[in-house]
């Protein structure tokens, strides 16, 4: 049966009042981690260039140039703290952004595939990233990285099993309403 | 209707024909330079050594013959119960799957060369995470419509449907009826030609054939091609008398050229429905025959350009889910279109294709004066540059000043022209400069939602949101954060608590 229920605005279930999750605290480490480690390459990379006379650059505007280019390495660690992310009822969230700030939706019964993804550094940290693929895109809709292996795979599992109910239309919404 | 699983069949062997235009329509849109270089030196070839040149032509020949051969006999088919299978590729063997319930868009054509042995060429697009077109070219017209009705059931069958099932199989077995919505006669088409993008492309082509102009008068000696020009020309009032004719004359053709393929295009264009399905029939040389499922189109974009709106008319394009191009004269795109619309008639196909929604009557909220700045600041930086280059006098100074004005008008009369409504579940945005376009679709359409500020939009309170779609995205800019919000909340609801089907 059809029904249509007028909402008011202000029953909607609001992002203002979202619980938000912490992502495992190895997280900054490891993008703190990761940046330094480009830093320091691109360093390397520069200095060898600079001594054969590739760059024209003096010692001295390299070394400006490399510690201006620390500050984007160093702010991913503050900027890798204030990622979040919810799981509601019937949707996923995330939340990031240290001046630009960004909220995400993704509804579960929109997601089409799910995977969960790891890099030799997440590995050595034990966290993966779980990406949600919504139809007609190539990208993934929502990323959340960072999370502690097990728990990333629980969730996956978690909505896989819930967009998995949805493709066989078995499952009714529950009617909150 | 259901044909029992049939072994791998080959197509007719007119797909050769097919192969081999496909092979250099590819040819020519990937690489012309290269194309005209290879025809370039086989002229040269055959001037200095004709024998030579007709031996090589004849073995490249044989060798394009016993490929196109080789790919015929490698294209193989099977018709399944759910599904169609394809193998193809010489070199490289392809083998693919189409469930029928993943088709999204289903397409007979029939170009000259099939149609007179009364065979088809069956398009078929399914969406899985890429969407991807496969063609059939060469099969009996009645199997072609026999598997398009095939497919179309099987996506019917899928569906949670208000009735019963019984119900619903009955109607999968009644005998479809359509009735027309929309015919287009030429003026129509005339009209689409003449306002398709391809005029505005136009300029393009002209600056660039400009520049080929001037870049062979350079090379012959070094001095600058309008020096070389006014050494033909004495008088430089002349210049401008070749020139302008010039530019005209490419606008004319082009122009010209639009009109003729809206017309090879669109001609006899009949848009037909059933219930939740719409049949398209178009095409002066290729007959095609469209078919979409209602439920399949995701968003409707009314397009109007300059000239568009100087007709007072609208562009109509349904899109389906992947990235599918706006359909144009030229043959480009695929989507679902109804070209040059009058308002009675876009009213009529709008409210027909998002029941409920009245067009004339909606009430749109504009969008924050701030979201011009941006753009405000780039022209006023643009102007300040001419001003400066007028006042160390290497430009005439009146024009620059009446110029600004100007500016400040278009871009006053494009912040008029955004603005955003919600009515029932359809969300409408508008925009435009001199035209004005709308963008319908239901909120429970949505795939993904953003809302984000940078930190100066932060400080005002203001945000932008964004609504993606499986046809595209779109963005709702400068939005009062907590209208940005409650919208937010409202969409998600809808999208959650919507068992409309949708993909």
């Amino acid at each position: 049966m059809f029904t249509n229920h007028t909402v008011l605005p202000e029953e909607l279930p609001s992002i203002s009042e979202v619980p938000w999750q912490k992502l495992d605290p190895r997280y900054p480490r490891m993008v703190l981690l990761h940046g330094l480690g480009f830093w320091l390459a691109a360093g390397a990379v520069g200095l060898a260039l600079t001594l054969n006379a590739i760059l024209p650059l003096t010692l001295t505007g390299l070394a400006v140039l490399w510690s201006l280019l620390l500050i984007p390495s160093l702010m991913s660690w503050p900027a890798a703290r204030v990622k979040r992310y919810a799981i509601r009822e019937h949707d996923v969230l995330f939340h990031e952004g240290l001046l630009w700030k960004s909220t995400t939706v993704v509804p579960r019964n929109r997601i089409q595939h799910i995977e969960t993804e790891n890099g030799p550094l997440e590995r050595w940290y034990g966290l993966v990233t779980l990406k949600c693929y919504g139809a007609g895109g190539h990208q993934a809709d929502l990323v959340i990285p960072g999370l502690e292996q097990h728990l990333g795979q629980r969730l996956r599992q978690y909505l896989l099993n819930e967009a998995e109910d949805e493709e066989d239309r078995t499952a009714e919404l529950p009617d909150d309403n | 209707m259901t044909t029992e699983a049939s072994d791998w069949q080959r197509v007719s062997p007119l797909f050769t024909i097919h192969h081999l235009l496909g092979f250099l329509r590819e040819l020519a849109n990937t690489n012309p330079g290269a194309l005209a270089g290879m025809a370039a030196g086989g002229y040269a070839f055959v001037s200095r050594a004709p024998v030579l040149a007709g031996m090589a032509a004849v073995l490249l020949a044989l060798l394009g013959i016993g490929l196109l051969i080789a790919a015929w006999m490698r294209f193989r088919y099977r018709v399944q119960a759910d599904a169609i299978q394809l193998q193809q590729g010489v070199f490289t063997r392809q083998r693919l799957t189409l469930q029928f319930e993943r088709i999204q868009n289903i397409r007979i054509e029939r170009p000259p060369y099939l149609r007179i042995f009364g065979l088809a060429r069956l398009s078929i697009e399914s969406a899985g995470s890429v969407s991807q077109e496969v063609h059939l070219p060469g099969i009996p017209e009645a199997m072609a419509e026999n598997l398009r009705d095939q497919a179309l059931a099987a996506g019917q069958f899928q569906e949670p449907s208000e009735q019963g099932d019984a119900e619903a199989e009955a109607e999968t077995a009644r005998t479809p009826h359509y009735t027309t919505l929309l015919t287009r006669r030429p003026r129509d088409i005339i009209i689409y030609g003449i306002s398709s993008p391809i005029i505005l492309w136009g300029a393009v082509v002209i600056s660039s054939i400009l520049g080929v102009v001037t870049q062979r008068f350079e090379p012959e000696d070094n001095g600058n091609g309008e020096e070389q020009l006014q050494a033909l020309i004495p008088d430089a009032m002349a210049v401008a008398w070749v020139v302008v004719p010039f530019l005209a004359l490419v606008l004319i053709l082009l122009v010209v050229m639009s009109i003729i393929m809206a017309l090879v295009r669109y001609h006899g264009y009949r848009l037909e429905h059933d219930e939740d399905r719409y049949r398209l029939h178009s095409g002066l040389l290729t007959r095609r025959e469209q078919m979409v499922r209602h439920h399949k189109i995701q968003h409707l974009h009314l397009a109007q350009n300059m000239v568009a709106r100087f007709f007072r008319r609208r562009h109509l394009n349904c899109y389906q889910i992947g990235s599918m191009g706006a359909d144009l004269p030229d043959g480009s795109g695929n989507s679902l279109v109804a070209p040059a619309l009058t308002m009675a008639e876009q009213h009529a196909m709008v409210s027909r294709l998002c029941p409920g929604l009245d067009l004339n009557n909606l009430v749109f909220t504009p969008v924050s004066p701030r979201y011009m700045i941006p753009k405000g600041l780039f022209w006023f930086s643009i102007w300040l540059g001419l001003l400066m280059v007028a006042v160390a006098g290497a430009l005439p100074i009146l024009p620059i000043l009446i110029l600004a004005p100007v500016l400040a008008a278009l871009i006053r009369k494009n912040w008029r022209r955004q603005g955003w409504a919600m009515e029932g579940d359809y969300l409408v945005l508008r925009g435009g400069l001199f035209g004005c376009h709308y963008t319908l679709f239901s909120g429970f359409r949505g795939q993904k939602l953003r809302l984000y500020q940078s930190p100066l939009q932060r400080r005002v309170g203001l945000g932008n949101l964004v609504i993606r779609l499986s046809s595209g995205g779109f963005i709702i800019p400068y939005i009062p954060y907590e209208q940005g919000q409650q919208l937010l909340d409202r969409l998600v609801h809808d999208m959650e608590h919507s068992k409309a089907p949708w993909l």
